[in-house]
């Protein structure tokens, strides 16, 4: 069994008027929704939590793969420099008087990069950022170990985001067109995003 | 993809887009990883393409390396010189402008500030059970690109067959997120000059 993790969850959403929103899920999306709100050590063998502690037994990979995602799930994550979205930034925010410093001072940079660089034969900052975004590619695919070609993968997720505002918006400018004169009911597709950061 | 796909991480493979010492820590950090039995994977969406956005250019004049009886000349945040000792206390303006014009002619190297917008998704996971452990997207990250350094007088662009020119070497990263500049120690925006003397 494959533990779901920080999978994107569809549900439905039930809008009567835009202050009072319901959410249907059904039985199988609380389940899943429930068991990935726990921690995953608890899902990792439920059946040992009235016996008394015994010795740890090491669990190896030819034993089932419930075993062997427990051994996973046991196995400390490495830090790694990444920043992940929900950690602190590392340097303090700039203030609007720093901000307006750093301005002027990018301004003067470009000017002298120019000189530097030439400007007719290498268009600063055009030609940097066309070989800047070339280069933060083959960084990725690099870090990825890639030879080849950089993996992607597909671009449902952010699309059905812009669709999630895209209704929100027509149905709210519908519902201020229609008022309470015709109350409606609309059902749209919701997507939970949900990951978290597990130590 | 196949295994023959796949290369180590060392600090040999991240060279020519990193600068050593920022290769040094994600190559300890991927050792660490399959140590543990781990991967990391970073994963581009189909058809994103980096868009990067300057933010902060700052230009260090001199000789590079620093030779020894040499000192760094801070100019708010954006201007460094590599200066002798001799010059580095400010006399005068025609003095100082003397200086500047020594240390330009010892070459400069640029480093570029950037806001890189790419959705990206960085994931970790279990090599034996291909378990994701930990996953996370950003839209958005910094970025600091340096080049290398060069004089006046060095050839920096060469010509293509198309009659274009194109630079001879690459931009390198040398930071993301600022995890280098962090560590390093907080360097004071004004102006460094001893004016006491």
């Amino acid at each position: 069994m494959s533990i779901p993790c920080q999978r994107m969850y569809r549900s439905i959403v039930k809008i009567e008027g835009i202050c009072r929103p319901e959410i249907y899920l059904t039985p199988r999306q609380l389940v899943l929704f429930a068991f990935n709100t726990r921690g995953y050590t608890s899902s990792s063998s439920p059946s040992n939590t009235n016996n008394p502690p015994e010795k740890p037994v090491e669990t190896t990979h030819s034993n089932s793969n419930s075993n062997s995602n427990a051994h996973a799930l046991n196995n400390p994550i490495p830090s790694y420099p990444w920043l992940l979205s929900s950690s602190l930034p590392r340097i303090k925010k700039l203030t609007l008087w720093e901000r307006l410093k750093q301005y002027h001072f990018k301004q003067v940079g470009i000017e002298r990069t120019k000189e530097h660089l030439q400007d007719k034969v290498y268009p600063f900052p055009e030609q940097f950022q066309e070989d800047a975004s070339k280069v933060v590619l083959e960084l990725f695919s690099r870090l990825n170990g890639n030879r080849s070609a950089i993996s992607q993968i597909s671009t449902d997720t952010s699309q059905s985001g812009n669709c999630i505002v895209l209704y929100f918006i027509i149905s709210y400018v519908d519902y201020l067109l229609n008022m309470k004169f015709f109350p409606r009911i609309l059902r749209i597709e919701f997507f939970f995003c949900y990951s978290r950061y597990i130590k | 993809m196949t295994t023959s796909d796949k290369e180590e991480i060392t600090q040999h493979w991240l060279q020519p887009v990193m600068i050593n010492s920022l290769a040094d820590i994600f190559v300890r950090a991927h050792q660490e990883a399959s140590s543990s039995h781990h991967r990391v994977e970073f994963k581009l969406f189909r058809g994103a393409i980096p868009k990067i956005k300057v933010d902060q250019i700052s230009l260090t004049y001199g000789p590079f390396p620093p030779p020894y009886g040499y000192s760094i000349q801070h100019w708010f945040s954006f201007l460094s010189l590599v200066v002798p000792k001799e010059d580095q206390v400010f006399r005068n303006y025609p003095h100082q402008k003397e200086v500047l014009k020594r240390a330009k002619d010892d070459g400069v190297y640029l480093r570029i500030n950037t806001t890189v917008s790419l959705p990206i998704q960085f994931s970790i996971i279990d090599n034996s059970t291909d378990v994701v452990k930990l996953q996370d997207r950003r839209n958005e990250f910094q970025m600091e690109f340096v080049s290398p350094h060069f004089t006046p007088w060095d050839e920096i662009f060469a010509l293509q067959k198309d009659g274009s020119w194109k630079l001879k070497w690459r931009w390198r990263v040398s930071d993301i997120d600022y995890l280098l500049k962090s560590l390093r120690p907080i360097q004071d925006s004004k102006i460094q000059i001893d004016y006491t003397s």
